[in-house]
């Protein structure tokens, strides 16, 4: 056996030696995409059949050494078509292929990404990371679709209660509500709250191009003022080759995938079709978190000479049980209960019956258009149409908190409660199952215009509109043994005896229209570029109280109540040499309020003087790239101001008056870094650290609030000068290190720290004095080590590539989301625990 | 074997190969710097953060001698039922010895002051917890002799009796018992009404008593009453049977005795052979019917456990003043901001939020509305509440001057 060894390694060494007394030659060129000429760092030039190659440099250039005669070199980097290339090589002699183009292998893909302002590094001025397929294929495993994003800088990802689709992410500090997110240039926030509900978009990291964060102002040329920033998602578009794949996965706690891709590949009459489709099924990590969902993306293309039609349609229909219930520590460190503990479902007649489940399906479709006018002017255009149905069950009946005093062993007693509503007979159910509906049309149409003034002015303008309708209702789902149950929040119905899938509760609509409209000049002089973007809307909300108003009462719609908002900003890129770029970048804008700031007390009663929120922001970078370096480093500055505030206060007469109140302003600084180093051809380390201060800014003393006869009614005082904002970790570090040990086979390890995690509270609720200067409780500081492992090889025919992941090797206990709790400590602070390791494997094969 | 490893090896060995090809560009040895400067720094945060909940869980240990002390006050203890009637031994375990050698409480023995020590060391509960408790309560029923309703003649025939009085103690409480069911009104149940009737009873000692004037009359017992003897018994003309044969034999004999030998005032305790005693009895309605009202009775009343959280052998049962009251979805419709879940948000700006007084005002507020709540009277209130987490709470308020506040005890 050591024999053999022995020699096949002296066989290698000699094969090694024997190359080397060839002639030599070398080829030389310089990698560009064919669309805009740019040129592409670190594309892979490799002598067909062998492991010989190298990768181009910061200008896209190549030289490669082989041996003298007739060679084929592939060029090749994600996202483009493999090239090909036959050449004749003559020993000592240099041959330049030139520009070698490469084209996408995605159709119509840089269109979208004009539409959706995908950030441009070395021009686009502003701070940026960006998450390729590669990266999603490889680290992902059983994440949550945000927390791919968890190693860049500013972000705080995090699955709170752990139900398959139930996480969020926070950018520099700031919720969803203020993080805008875009799938292919479409804006995917609620219209009414802001909120983005991952959920919907559970199956779309199996249809992931590239997942871009812009944070701070960005580069959207929307109006959309998003505070913390945007995340814009790219979805594969066409593919322009033929092929396919298909996955099949397993993991912890039942976890299964299966995944499928199907593409035509761009015939010669210009079509394309692309499918792709995927089923994940599960028990979820935390008790009664089971899920199944399904996930389906269509895309057709059309392409003539000089225009383009792509249609695409995609949706990730589910259902899941939730955990929406924040715990004590010391419950959950109760033996009987542990980290996995879901108090929210129980037994009944011996099966498990969640009392939370979330099921959803909203498909999104677009008809992208793009003509190109001249060499100088492109049109691109996205219609789209996406209808949300689906909801969350829950509690309800006079007796619904039934759900949380009846308890057998810690969860709910089902039993007594379909025992009781069969004991009330003729009295029907007082607790039962319901459902809060939240369905929704929205339809839009985005167009951006592009000009070209000439060599160093481009200018692009366009519109954004929107009609969107939310259909708030709640619907009896499981009557819980008895025969109906009384509702009696329907005035035109108000005794209502409502049975399995009638409306409770209430019903109403929020119709939102958005009229935006946008333009932003672009100066580009060799080193220098520059932009300027204005942009405006008008968002118009009207509200329909089924439930509250009578049918004959005019009321029951209410008038339009219209808002406006806008942005203004502007920024400059410098690349001082090959190396170095500086940036800068300024923006001041103002949000138009949310829904529920202009329609209060769940009624269509219209908060008059509802303000914008307005924002200052500024931000400066410096950027470092060699071929095998890469640094970016950058300060900025976030002051939000005149935050949603409300507060009520006693009138004369006794009734309580509504005052907005201004002020109540946040500032967040920082610094952030991150860098990706190839010290050798298989070795790649990553690293990210992000320190942030994050503070609300001032008091609020003895502001005076009065109502309309101009009495004065009281002050208020809010103490929150310089309390930490809560709900995301200040400091973030990551550490990556990913290493081909041979080829196709790579081991990646990863290492994330969250620090300055302080519990989520709200600041308008710091009114008392004795409370001046308490922070909230600071959450433990916690590291995870995550580690992957990709395998490329050949079945037969086939290309196959298995994954491997395991998520928080150590099994680390940690605290992922807190609220502040009464006394701002541990012991009356509730929680959700982060999930314990996790892993998962799969085999894709392409075809 | 041998083979398969061979091709293996031949297929990777040139790859392996490469591994060693790693050549550190000389450039980047700044970044370089930088990057190992990083990694320590990092590496110093694994080692610092491998185990974040650290702290929290000693802390969370410290609590557990606690938590021992606790599971052994509790390891004697019993989860209380709903309702519960004291048994002999439970009345042992009082601190009182009349209460543990009667297995009753009295007026002398209030059970308000020696009941809980009994469930103390029996029972626990969650905190404001009812417990139906049952016990006995030792207390001489109030006769009514001025209002007594006198059994007539035509009673004791409608109950079967021939002779115009009862020879029996207990078929008399009986049959009166069921005679009042027939025809004494009573509007709610604990309305008592007193018996008179005749009781006919066989050698009975009676007192009497003769005053210094010569007269006689019966009386109540006296403790230094003097025993008729036998010689007295015949000097009067009883001696044949030692007893006189009605009352009034025994008032004239003894008067003239008395009279006779000069003894007089005096009071003799004499055997009378045939007596007819006027007898009372009190009666009670409970509700459906008249029952003889027993020296002992069986009371029931609720009581409430107060857990002290901090200390829990400090925990102990009270009969709470305060009216229990469970907020119903009828309650939270009463404002806007309880309405649509059905429950108070303690977060934040939804009010009450933080502020406990808008709480009970709030709260108040409901008690007004629904349940014509009264001033001076405390109210405990199990409300519904949402603070990151759906669960259930008590307060106790009180209304003073027209204003809710929360109750000090």
């Amino acid at each position: 056996m050591k024999k053999t060894i022995l020699s096949t390694v002296m066989v290698a060494v000699f094969s090694l030696f024997a190359l080397t007394t060839f002639a030599q030659g070398t080829i030389k060129g310089v990698v560009v995409d064919a669309e805009n000429g740019e040129a592409l760092i670190g594309a892979s030039v490799v002598l067909d059949g062998t492991t010989i190659g190298t990768v181009t440099d910061v200008n896209g250039e190549f030289s490669l050494s082989v041996e003298a005669g007739d060679q084929q070199v592939n060029v090749s980097f994600i996202g483009y078509i493999t090239q090909k290339l036959k050449v004749k090589v003559s020993g000592g002699q240099t041959n330049n292929l030139g520009q070698v183009k490469l084209e996408t292998d995605a159709v119509g893909i840089n269109e979208v990404m004009v539409l959706a302002s995908v950030a441009v590094s070395r021009k686009t001025p502003v701070a940026v990371s960006t998450i390729e397929p590669q990266q999603i294929a490889e680290k992902l495993g059983t994440q949550e679709y945000p927390e791919i994003l968890k190693s860049t800088p500013g972000i705080y990802a995090t699955r709170q209660g752990g139900g398959f689709g139930d996480s969020r992410v926070n950018v520099r500090g700031f919720d969803m509500r203020n993080t805008a997110v875009l799938i292919n240039g479409i804006p995917v926030n609620d219209m009414e709250n802001g909120w983005v509900y991952w959920s919907n978009w559970a199956g779309l990291s199996e249809v992931t191009r590239s997942m871009q964060v812009q944070r701070g102002l960005g580069a959207s040329k929307l109006s959309i003022g998003s505070v913390g920033g945007t995340i814009n998602i790219i979805t594969k578009t066409t593919d322009a080759e033929e092929g396919g794949s298909f996955y099949s996965g397993v993991g912890n706690d039942g976890y299964k995938k299966t995944s499928f891709t199907l593409s035509t590949g761009l015939t010669e009459t210009g079509w394309a079709i692309s499918l792709s489709g995927a089923h994940t099924k599960g028990n979820g990590w935390a008790d009664a978190t089971d899920f199944e969902g399904w996930s389906y993306f269509a895309s057709v293309s059309k392409r003539w000479t000089n225009q383009m039609l792509t249609f695409t349609a995609f949706g990730a229909p589910q259902v899941h049980g939730q955990r929406s219930s924040t715990q004590s520590i010391s419950d959950v460190k109760d033996p009987a209960k542990g980290l996995r503990y879901n108090p929210e479902w129980g037994y009944k007649d011996g099966q498990q019956y969640n009392l939370r489940t979330n099921f959803y399906h909203k498909p999104q479709m677009s008809l992208n258009y793009y003509l190109t006018i001249s060499d100088k002017t492109t049109l691109a255009t996205s219609a789209y149409y996406s209808f949300g149905t689906g909801g969350g069950t829950g509690n309800y009946g006079s007796n619904q908190n039934a759900f949380y005093s009846y308890k057998k062993d810690g969860q709910i007693d089902y039993d007594r409660i379909v025992a009781e509503n069969i004991a009330n007979g003729n009295g029907g159910s007082t607790a039962i199952m319901r459902a809060s509906r939240n369905d929704h049309n929205w339809m839009g149409i985005l167009t951006n215009l592009q000009h070209e003034l000439n060599d160093r002015w481009n200018l692009s303008g366009g519109l954004d509109l929107r009609h969107y309708v939310g259909k708030h209702f709640r619907e009896v789902t499981d009557l819980l043994g008895g025969d109906f149950v009384l509702s009696t929040e329907n005035k035109n119905n108000p005794n209502h005896i409502a049975r399995e899938g009638e409306k409770i509760g209430y019903w109403n609509d929020g119709i939102v229209t958005w009229q935006g409209l946008f333009g932003q000049a672009e100066y580009s002089d060799g080193a220098l570029s520059a932009f300027f973007a204005a942009s405006v809307s008008n968002t118009g909300y009207q509200r329909v109280d089924y439930f509250n108003y009578l049918n004959s009462d005019p009321a029951q719609t209410s008038k339009k109540v219209n808002h406006q908002g806008f942005v203004t900003k502007g920024g400059a890129n410098y690349n001082i040499n090959k190396n170095h770029n500086v940036f800068v970048n300024i923006g001041y804008f103002q949000k138009a309020p949310l829904f529920n700031a202009v329609f209060i007390n769940y009624v269509n009663e219209i908060n008059k003087d509802a303000k914008n929120e307005k924002t200052m922001a500024y931000e400066i970078g410096y950027g470092f790239r060699t071929q095998d370096f890469a640094i970016n480093i950058n300060a900025y500055s976030t002051n939000w101001k005149d935050k949603f505030f409300r507060r009520s206060i006693r009138q004369p007469d006794g009734n309580y008056y509504q005052a907005n109140v201004q002020g109540v302003n946040a500032l967040h600084q920082g610094l952030e870094m991150d860098l990706k180093w190839t010290p050798a051809e298989n070795l790649q380390i990553t690293g990210m650290a992000s320190l942030g201060n994050w503070v609300w800014q001032n008091d609020l003393n003895d502001v005076p609030i009065y109502n309309e006869n101009q009495e004065l009614l009281g002050t208020v005082d809010l103490y929150i000068a310089d309390l930490k904002v809560g709900d995301a970790a200040q400091t973030t570090f990551a550490l990556g290190a990913n290493y081909e040990l041979f080829e196709g086979f790579k081991i990646g390890v990863d290492y994330n720290f969250y620090d300055n995690l302080y519990a989520k509270y709200d600041p308008t609720g710091r009114g008392d004095i004795a409370k001046k200067g308490v922070q909230p409780w600071k959450v433990p500081a916690y590291g995870l080590v995550d580690t992957n492992v990709r395998y490329r090889f050949n079945i037969g025919q086939f290309d196959a590539t298995l994954y491997a992941n395991i998520i928080n090797v150590f099994d680390t206990e940690f605290i992922s989301d807190a609220i502040d709790g009464s006394d701002n400590t541990w012991e009356t602070a509730k929680v959700y625990y982060g999930i314990g390791r996790n892993w998962s494997t799969g085999l894709r094969i392409n075809f | 074997m041998k083979r398969a490893t061979e091709r293996m090896l031949k297929r990777h060995l040139p790859k392996i190969g490469e591994l060693h090809r790693i050549h550190l560009k000389h450039k980047n040895f700044n970044e370089m710097k930088k990057i190992l400067f990083l990694t320590i720094l990092a590496l110093g945060f694994v080692f610092n953060a491998c185990e974040p909940m650290q702290d929290i869980n000693s802390e969370l240990d410290k609590a557990l001698d606690a938590d021992n002390a606790k599971a052994l006050f509790l390891k004697d203890l019993q989860i209380a039922p709903a309702a519960y009637t004291l048994t002999d031994e439970d009345y042992v375990l009082s601190s009182n010895e009349s209460v543990s050698k009667y297995k009753n409480f009295s007026n002398s023995v209030l059970p308000k002051d020696y009941l809980p020590e009994i469930l103390n060391k029996k029972f626990t509960a969650e905190d404001a917890q009812a417990m139906m408790v049952s016990y006995n309560f030792y207390s001489r029923p109030v006769k009514d002799y001025d209002g007594a309703y006198e059994i007539s003649s035509d009673d004791y025939s409608s109950m079967g009796q021939g002779y115009g009085n009862f020879s029996d103690k207990d078929v008399a409480e009986a049959l009166i018992g069921k005679l009042f069911d027939r025809i004494m009104y009573a509007e709610k149940a604990g309305a008592e009404k007193t018996a008179q009737y005749t009781l006919y009873a066989k050698k009975v000692t009676r007192y009497i008593q003769v005053n210094a004037d010569g007269t006689s009359e019966v009386v109540s017992y006296t403790s230094d009453a003097v025993e008729v003897t036998d010689a007295i018994y015949e000097a009067t003309g009883n001696g044949k049977y030692k007893n006189f044969y009605r009352i009034t034999n025994a008032l004239e004999d003894l008067a003239q005795y008395a009279v006779d030998n000069g003894t007089a005032p005096v009071v003799y305790a004499a055997l009378v052979y045939g007596n007819y005693l006027d007898t009372y009895i009190v009666y009670l309605y409970n509700g459906t019917n008249w029952v003889a009202k027993q020296s002992v009775m069986s009371v029931t009343e609720e009581l409430n456990y107060a857990l002290n959280a901090n200390d829990i052998t400090q925990s102990y049962w009270w009969a709470d003043p305060a009216i229990k009251i469970s907020l119903s979805g009828d309650d939270y419709a009463i404002y806007t901001e309880t309405s649509k879940y059905s429950n108070f948000d303690l977060r934040g700006s939804i009010a009450p939020g933080t502020d406990r007084g808008k709480l009970v005002e709030m709260i108040g507020g409901m008690l007004d509305a629904n349940y014509n709540a009264v001033e001076g009277q405390q109210y405990l209130v199990t409300y519904a509440y949402y603070d990151g987490s759906n669960g259930l709470a008590s307060i106790r308020i009180i209304k003073e001057g027209g204003a809710w506040k929360e109750f000090e005890g």
